[in-house]
């Protein structure tokens, strides 16, 4: 009985590579907190382009608002989407990766 | 002799000399001494560098001597080499404390010969000199790679050490071609330079004084991975040991760059270079599944920054390459000592490795899946194999560090020479380039600040969280698999060596993020840009926001285990033709060489021993029939031997 019951305890650390259950309490965090860190960053970037740089002209960009939110979207999903489709052409699944 | 004349001369002492005649003690220094013998001697290296006056960049402190005609000038320092040293200096130290536990008496021999190298080739005034050291990090920093001592990496470190072989002899005859152009040997810019436009009619028409600052900036490329002779890096850099590659990673490439600063600022194909190795890298970086191999794909994109920059040639530009080289060594040996730990944690060095059963319960043997755990649809029908054990968070703490700064956030090391290039790009009036550098940057942020946090730290925390979920509901489930496997995972502990010169290497990219005047005090020109303004904060904050909601949108896709082909792979499918008659060819012709002349020698040994008719035997006949090694080797030798002379004369 001890021995099913240590078994079944350890079988649930394992299970999750050695993870506490409060892991399980703790996931939303693990994507809440980048994304709310994310956005309040956006945020403070654009508050900050609209209060100290309103007429700042240096290039022909700086005249479109948070035209860096925009840019910073459209340049990472353009990086992305370049690399998936490269990825179908040079990425050779059959060699595994290096182990440690 | 006074004592201040001996205290003087120890003074002067340059600290590559230093290194290197300290190194040659190591082996016979026992384990701990070892490692504390590389720091006290990185140590003295930088008391001596910052104990010679200080200096403006027009005069410099010089140790010189005379060779033949020549003036060699081993111990330059001039503000540009001193801020190379000090960070390769502070490298050094950095990663000994991280190897203090290494037992490996050749390693630790070729680490300091490493630094020696590169320390040497930043200070030195003259070309000769800069060669030799050019060679002997080419040569320690080839140790550090067969260390690992893999069947992989000594084929790795055999193709690194005939890459670098190969661009010192582009270097080699640059400088040759430039001593016969100028009579000196003196590093000068070339001011002048190399007008690619009439190429074809200067080398005609001024052959040496042409192909001397071609074939230089030929050998300077190959170090500097300049795409596509770049190939070397990724794989090098992924192979070397783990000790070795934090040294790697801030030794060969940067002194490269230092080169190119001294002797190229303003050659405009430079900033072509530097924007073709900023997006290369970042692609390449995100299309990467091995740790180490992400993290050097990254070097050749920031490469790329300071590349750019280079060929921009502004004081405020040069100012911004050399800084971000200095920002660079810190965050980047910070990120090889992480992803070192990582690996020991984590039981591998790669990001995904498919855990052999799906999730339908099948096997990783099914044909219907295409081996990148997808199933014929496309879908991803595997599990992520987890690590070994979870990952600490103060090792993702000390991380985040190193790739917050990579990717140019407020307040830390890469922040404080990232947008003094973007700037200097700007004020030149190009636009373009200074569009595509930001996007490079925002690739750089998504691969080395997300996509391997995510697949380290939180994926498998999410995964685990799932699995605990899934086993809460499917108890006789989880009765029958853990019956099966009751052995818990290996607990593996990092060595307090390695925390502590982790958290080091993040202190001072904390440091010198917050206190950039300490960095700015040491370039080569005087700084007239802060980056505490609202421009470049709220640039980087938009532009790391908008690449962080991509990331979420893409994350899923970003996955996936393999090898990938570099540039390499075409140009040696491309070269196989030409490698068999070359090979094939010479082969042919040193064999029968060979034989001609073993045969004159054996008839006229006979001769003279008045032995005719008494021949050897078939079986003899045979063996002298074969081209030996030793043979081969001494006619390459002899062959190198006359081009070189021809050359000198």
């Amino acid at each position: 009985m001890s021995q099913s019951h240590s078994t079944r305890q350890s079988g649930v650390e394992q299970s999750g590579a050695g993870q506490s259950p409060k892991t399980s309490a703790w996931k939303h965090w693990f994507v809440i907190i980048p994304v709310m860190l994310a956005l309040l960053g956006g945020i403070a970037g654009v508050i900050l382009e609209a209060v100290y740089l309103a007429d700042y002209a240096s290039h022909w960009w700086n005249e479109i608002p948070a035209f860096y939110l925009l840019f910073g979207l459209g340049s990472a999903v353009l990086t992305l989407g370049v690399a998936l489709l490269l990825q179908r052409v040079l990425l050779h699944p059959q060699h595994g990766g290096d182990e440690a | 002799m006074t004592m201040d004349t001996i205290a003087t001369s120890i003074v002067n002492l340059p600290p590559s000399v230093l290194l290197a005649g300290g190194a040659l003690l190591i082996p016979l220094l026992p384990r701990y001494f070892r490692a504390a013998w590389m720091i006290l001697l990185s140590v003295l290296g930088l008391a001596f560098l910052w104990s010679l006056p200080a200096v403006q960049a027009s005069e410099f402190f010089v140790v010189s001597a005379t060779y033949g005609d020549y003036s060699l000038m081993p111990y330059v320092s001039d503000p540009l080499g001193r801020l190379f040293a000090t960070i390769f200096l502070m490298v050094l130290i950095t990663g000994s404390i991280y190897a203090w536990s290494l037992d490996d008496r050749g390693e630790s021999l070729g680490t300091t010969l490493y630094g020696a190298g590169a320390v040497g080739v930043v200070l030195a005034g003259d070309y000769l000199t800069l060669f030799i050291f050019w060679e002997l990090m080419a040569i320690a920093s080839t140790w550090l790679i067969w260390s690992r001592r893999e069947v992989g990496s000594t084929a790795v470190g055999v193709r690194y050490l005939i890459y670098h072989l190969m661009g010192g002899g582009f270097l080699l005859m640059g400088i040759l071609f430039q001593i016969q152009s100028t009579g000196s040997i003196q590093l000068q810019p070339f001011t002048e330079g190399i007008s690619w436009g009439t190429l074809g009619q200067d080398v005609v028409s001024n052959p040496s004084g042409t192909l001397g600052p071609l074939f230089l900036l030929l050998g300077v490329a190959v170090n500097a991975a300049v795409v596509p002779l770049h190939a070397w890096l990724p794989d090098a850099y992924a192979k070397a040991s783990w000790t070795g590659s934090v040294f790697m990673s801030a030794l060969t490439t940067k002194s490269a760059i230092y080169v190119m600063i001294r002797l190229f600022p303003g050659l405009d194909i430079l900033l072509l270079a530097g924007l073709v190795m900023a997006v290369f890298g970042t692609i390449y970086g995100l299309l990467s599944n091995d740790v180490r191999q992400i993290l050097s794909y990254s070097i050749i994109a920031q490469l790329g920054y300071m590349m750019a920059a280079v060929g921009v040639g502004s004081e405020m530009a040069l100012n911004g390459a050399a800084a971000h080289a200095f920002s660079h060594i810190l965050y980047k040996s910070l990120l090889f000592m992480c992803a070192g730990a990582m690996a020991v944690y984590a039981g591998r060095a790669t990001l995904v490795e498919w855990d052999g059963s799906s999730r339908d319960g099948s096997t990783s043997d099914d044909a219907s899946r295409d081996g990148a755990g997808r199933d014929g649809a496309g879908r991803d029908s595997q599990q992520w194999k987890q690590p070994d054990q979870p990952l600490p968070w103060g090792l993702f703490a000390l991380y985040m560090i190193g790739a917050l700064s990579i990717s140019g956030v407020p307040l830390l090391s890469g922040f404080i020479s990232k947008p003094m290039i973007l700037e200097s790009l700007g004020k030149a009036h190009h636009e373009a380039g200074l569009l595509i550098l930001i996007a490079a940057s925002i690739g750089t942020f998504l691969h080395t600040g997300l996509k391997i946090p995510y697949a380290m730290w939180i994926k498998p925390r999410l995964d685990a969280s799932s699995h605990l979920i899934d086993d809460a509901t499917q108890g006789d489930v989880v009765e029958e698999e853990t019956s099966q496997d009751v052995e818990a995972p290996q607990k593996h502990k990092l060595p307090l060596s390695q925390w502590m010169a982790m958290s080091l290497g993040a202190g001072l990219c904390l440091l010198f993020g917050l206190a950039p005047e300490l960095l700015y005090g040491w370039l080569p020109y005087p700084v007239k840009f802060s980056p505490f303004e609202a421009y470049p904060i709220s640039e980087s904050l938009m532009t790391l926001s908008g690449g962080f909601f991509a990331f979420v949108l893409f994350r899923k896709w970003l996955y996936r285990p393999g090898t990938v082909l570099d540039l390499d792979w075409m140009y040696q499918k491309g070269g196989q033709p030409l490698r068999k008659v070359v090979v094939d060819t010479s082969w042919s012709v040193f064999g029968a060489v060979d034989t001609v002349v073993q045969r004159m020698a054996s008839s006229m040994t006979q001769w003279f021993r008045g032995e005719e008719g008494t021949g050897p035997t078939p079986a003899q006949r045979f063996h002298l029939a074969q081209p030996s090694i030793e043979s081969a080797i001494a006619w390459i030798v002899g062959t190198m031997l006359v081009v070189g002379l021809a050359l000198l004369l």
